[in-house]
């Protein structure tokens, strides 16, 4: 952390927040709001004198309230910058009839009332997202008895105890009298895997947490006896199962079984019932403290940054990778990555290690100075543009901008557009040109595929990254499908214009498929959501039009599923087989004095 | 040995089970015992344990379930539905297996007593004369003794 | 303020000592009860062994009370999960609702979905409120204390009872009772089920349940103990006696309803208050509050 304070390339803002950002790779604009600290940060030599003088106790976040701090203080030891900060609304004020005691304590002077709030404008390349977590609050499973009994404690606050510099300097002491517990015990899954209290997922760090408590206390107290009431031991990074069996061998009982209740004697010493489901008996244990293993929540700050970025959350509510193997550390937006908890719970080596990648991954884009990127991306013809917004609302990337109060043509930010195409096929004007894959270029390839037989024809579009790959991996497992299917690949589902199915029936096709990667697992952060509301349009106007909606299909066939592919062949074969000549006649008539 | 085929009773059994109420969320139990842990009829009577219903219930177990008296230990206190970290409706579920027991003349004996004085007045207690007169000594309206449309209801139902 | 109330099979044949209490407590505090003389069963003595039976019954009864366009007021927790967890279902379940109302239609009924239900001690928490209730004291019951009992479905499953209070953290009996100027104490096990609905398959099982309570609520020095159900009142007050001579302990607490104990912080006597039919004697506690009468 110091290194960071003193590096001369690195800015850090502490006390600050992120008011806005805007911009793409390479030219974020973020607009910062730095909190006047009230302490001249350069000059501030961290005395602590000010602290000594000031009247106002309040009680100390850092150690979770088990200690108290002043209205000027520095959060922790080692925090960075390495200055005294005021929280004004706790500080009785400047005014030398009520306070102002720091003031006079500080020989640097460095004291400065007038300071006030500073709006700042970075531009930056790339964005790192380190956002970090929430502790699950255990209050509201109330059968442990947190906040009801005092020797119930969370394994943070507990953290804090057996901390060397921590308010008891290290001592484990229990909070009613202040003496070290001769038993402990340790309930694993506080408010993770639960679906209905807490959250659904595992947590991922409490289970090696607890079992490093253990070492410890088993390292200063060897006869504590510990108990630790845990549902699975989740031990598998490297050297953890060595650890979980040196706790087990220096005597820490594991019960496999969560506590029903807890109650609290006359000695405030906790009485845990628990069933043992290894032995199928309820066992009641007194202990002397109690501490929960509190899961991970995502930040509090999660949703606000994630709206301000255009980022995608996972159900659970931490920030969506790009993909979760091949792409681990960036978003699905270019040039912004994660780092630590933000992304999943994790602990602390994981974080480091997804932290030096992200890093690494920002550099690779920053140090060449430009960007090189896909030529397949979107271009708006001006003349024919109405500035509707249309394509503005579609944009999964937001690189489209465009000016509707005063009419001025929508503008594609070339290094934000990742080509898909959605824009090009929900432009109502056609005012929007996919390069490579241009209007022109796949109506010659409907025209040329039906050209002959076309009543014979199964007409598939396929997207580049999940059904078309799928169709490939059909075929190098050889796997058997209808030979009459005629394939045209587009980037993204979401090209697939309506114009194009149209011709498509138009030229006598008796079958239509569209096909994509399933919903969520788009290449394109969400575009098949429109290619899914747009096919349902085309079926309404279909019916409308007396066509038998069947007859155009909408699949989500992934890279790996060559069969599924192969199935989804077969049905529209047989769903081909059943549309007559002259169903096809009519519909190619009814189109042809339509257009 | 266990037979890992489902026995046809065991699989109506889990049947009737999936559509009342969704059986899948049996499945998901991961044996914590925060149930037995917390239930006051354990605490007492050691021969109870929701979690072994469940487990039973998973095992493929439920007829064997079905023919013991445990089921009727429970004392619907609502503690474990209440807490399951899964969300299964314990209670719920007991009581939908002491349906299908009752369904397959095992039930305690009060069980059916109950029931029959119900269908049959349409209340639990029959309120005769001796009780109006108390009732009005103690200044309270008296009611109907029997409720007819409930009986009538309950006829129509079975 | 007027409610449809719902008395049960139990209250108005064995436990006329709450339905006086209860009546004489809402018409002090201006609740008007109206009384309908064709509610039967709530349906949960059947519920154990023909669910949809007691459905039908419970549907029944709200049927009617959707009639009398009035949210019933119950005394019995038994019937105010019972008659809760059909109103929810009939409330949000449309497929339900229809199922339901065929069966109805053989006696000529139909429900809506719109009839809401409240434990009278809810009712007199939200409705008139701890003020109101305070203001309304007469007597002062010098912090008499009082181990307050939940039991299981004033609470619980909680998901029927939208607005309730959290079951592992209930404060609303404990608040009334401070309303009217006793003391509720704090015991281990508070929110230990009395076991009532054991009674009728394991007696000895569900003795041994009440008997865990009351050893705690000995051991807290509570005085006497607040029930609002009468199976709990069953098992605390009329089988305390069994529970003492087949476990060889000896407690002798009264167990009050808690309307009983507001009435007497009103200033009613004994026999509004119905308090000569409580089967542990009540009259020690009277004396120590109102004097020798």
């Amino acid at each position: 952390m110091t290194d960071v304070g003193r590096h001369p390339r690195i800015t850090l803002y502490t006390m600050s927040e992120l008011l806005d950002i805007k911009g793409y790779v390479g030219n974020f604009d973020a607009r910062i709001l730095k909190k006047a600290r009230y302490v001249k940060e350069n000059e501030c030599t961290a005395c602590g004198e000010c602290a000594k003088a000031c009247p106002v106790i309040r009680p100390d976040e850092f150690n979770l309230g088990l200690s108290s701090r002043k209205a000027i203080y520095s959060p922790f030891p080692q925090a960075v910058p390495s200055a005294y900060a005021i929280n004004i609304s706790e500080c009785l004020g400047n005014n030398p009839v009520v306070c102002g005691k720091c003031v006079e304590a500080c020989d640097k002077k460095c004291i400065d009332f007038h300071m006030s709030d500073q709006e700042i404008v970075e531009k930056v390349g790339t964005i790192i997202v380190a956002t970090g977590l929430e502790p699950y609050d255990p209050t509201e499973l109330d059968e442990y008895g947190y906040t009801r009994f005092q020797n119930v404690v969370t394994s943070l606050e507990f953290e804090r105890l057996i901390n060397a510099g921590g308010p008891s300097g290290g001592d484990p002491v229990r909070p009613t009298d202040k003496k070290i517990p001769k038993s402990i015990g340790f309930v694993q899954c506080v408010g993770s895997r639960s679906a209905s209290r807490g959250a659904a997922y595992c947590s991922n760090i409490c289970c090696m947490n607890t079992i490093k408590s253990t070492l410890v206390l088993k390292e200063h107290y060897p006869d504590m006896d510990i108990k630790v009431f845990y549902l699975d031991i989740r031990a598998f990074g490297k050297g953890f199962e060595d650890l979980y069996m040196r706790s087990r061998r220096l005597g820490v009982n594991y019960i496999r079984g969560f506590p029903g209740t807890v109650e609290e004697d006359e000695n405030k010493n906790l009485r845990v019932t628990v069933e043992n489901t290894a032995s199928s008996k309820l066992e009641i244990h007194e202990l002397d403290m109690l501490v929960l293993a509190i899961g991970i929540k995502p930040a509090e700050s999660t949703r606000k940054l994630q709206e301000m970025l255009g980022l995608q959350l996972t159900p659970d509510g931490f920030f969506l990778e790009a993909h979760p193997k091949l792409q681990p550390v960036d978003a699905a937006t270019r040039g912004i990555f994660y780092a630590g908890c933000a992304e999943a719970p994790k602990d602390i080596k994981e974080s480091v290690t997804q932290a030096s990648a992200a890093s690494a991954r920002a550099i690779r884009l920053m140090h060449k100075g430009h960007i090189t990127s896909e030529p397949i991306i979107s271009e708006v013809m001006e003349e024919r543009c109405k500035s509707c917004g249309r394509c503005v609302e579609v944009c999964p990337y937001k690189a489209i901008t465009c000016d509707v109060k005063n009419k001025k043509p929508a503008v594609v930010n070339a290094a934000a557009c990742a080509g898909c195409g959605t824009c090009a096929a929900e432009c109502p004007f056609d005012a929007i040109e996919m390069n490579h894959f241009t209007s022109i270029q796949i109506m010659n390839q409907v025209n040329a595929l039906l050209e002959e037989k076309p009543q014979e024809k199964i007409l598939a579009f396929a997207c580049n990254w999940c059904s078309y790959a799928g169709a490939d991996y059909a075929g190098v497992s050889r796997i058997q499908y209808p030979a009459n299917v005629r394939v045209i690949r587009t980037m993204c589902s979401g090209r697939v214009d309506e114009d194009f199915i149209w011709e498509g029936f138009r030229k006598g096709a008796p079958v239509v498929l569209v096909s994509g990667c399933h919903i969520g697992d788009c290449h394109y952060i969400n575009a098949n959501h429109w290619t899914e509301k747009r096919i349902e349009k085309v079926r309404k106007k279909m019916a409308k039009l007396g066509l038998r909606p069947e007859r155009l299909q909408l699949a989500w066939i992934s890279a790996a599923e060559g069969a599924r592919f192969a199935n989804v062949m077969k049905e529209m074969e047989k769903l081909r087989a059943a549309v007559t000549e002259n169903e096809i006649s009519q519909t190619v008539t009814l189109l042809k004095e339509k257009k | 040995m266990v037979d890992s085929n489902l026995q046809t009773e065991d699989r109506d059994v889990l049947q009737d089970l999936a559509e009342r109420y969704g059986v899948e969320g049996v499945r998901s139990c991961y044996a914590c015992g925060t149930c037995a842990a917390g239930c006051p009829a354990r605490r007492v009577n050691p021969a109870y344990n929701p979690r072994k219903i469940i487990r039973m219930l998973v095992l493929n177990e439920a007829k064997s379930l079905l023919e013991k008296d445990t089921i009727w230990l429970c004392s619907s206190c609502y503690t474990c539905q209440e807490r399951c970290p899964q969300g299964i409706k314990i209670t719920d579920l007991i009581t939908a297996l002491r349906n299908l027991a009752v369904q397959q003349g095992r039930s305690p004996s009060g069980v059916g007593m109950q029931a029959n004085l119900v269908r049959s007045q349409g209340r639990l207690y029959a309120l005769d004369e001796f009780d109006d007169k108390k009732r009005k000594k103690a200044g309270l309206p008296s009611l109907s003794p029997q409720i007819e449309e409930a009986v009538r209801l309950l006829k129509e139902e079975s | 303020m007027k409610y449809a109330l719902f008395l049960g099979c139990t209250i108005p044949a064995r436990s006329r000592n709450y339905e006086m209490s209860s009546r004489a407590v809402a018409a002090k505090l201006g609740i008007e009860f109206q009384d309908q003389m064709d509610f039967c069963c709530c349906g949960f003595p059947i519920k154990a062994s023909d669910e949809h039976a007691a459905t039908l019954l419970a549907a029944r009864n709200l049927a009617l009370a959707e009639e009398m366009n009035l949210e019933i007021c119950t005394l019995c927790s038994a019937c105010t999960a019972m008659l809760a967890e059909v109103a929810h279902k009939l409330r949000y379940d449309e497929g339900f609702r229809e199922e339901i109302n065929k069966d109805l239609a053989a006696i000529g009924r139909q429900v809506k979905g719109t009839a809401r239900v409240r434990h009278f001690a809810r009712i007199l928490l939200e409705d008139i409120g701890v003020e109101n209730i305070h203001r309304s004291v007469t007597v002062d019951l010098k912090g008499f204390p009082v181990a307050v009992h939940y039991g299981c479905h004033y609470l619980k499953p909680s998901y029927i009872y939208e607005g309730g209070e959290d079951p592992e953290a209930a404060r609303s009996l404990d608040a009334l009772i401070a309303a009217a100027g006793a003391k509720s104490i704090s015991y281990i096990r508070k929110k230990f089920c009395c076991g009532g609905s054991v009674l009728v398959a394991d007696e000895k099982t569900a003795l041994g349940m009440a008997k865990e309570k009351l050893d705690q609520v000995q051991a807290a020095g509570g005085r006497s103990m607040v029930v609002v159900c009468p199976f709990c009142s069953v098992m605390y007050d009329d089988n305390q006696k069994s529970i003492e001579s087949a476990f060889n302990v000896s407690y002798q607490i009264p167990v009050l309803y808690l309307p009983q104990v507001l009435g007497l912080a009103m200033g009613m006597d004994r026999k509004t208050l119905g308090l000569n039919m409580n089967v542990v004697k009540t009259r020690k506690i009277t004396e120590d509050i109102l004097g020798a009468e």
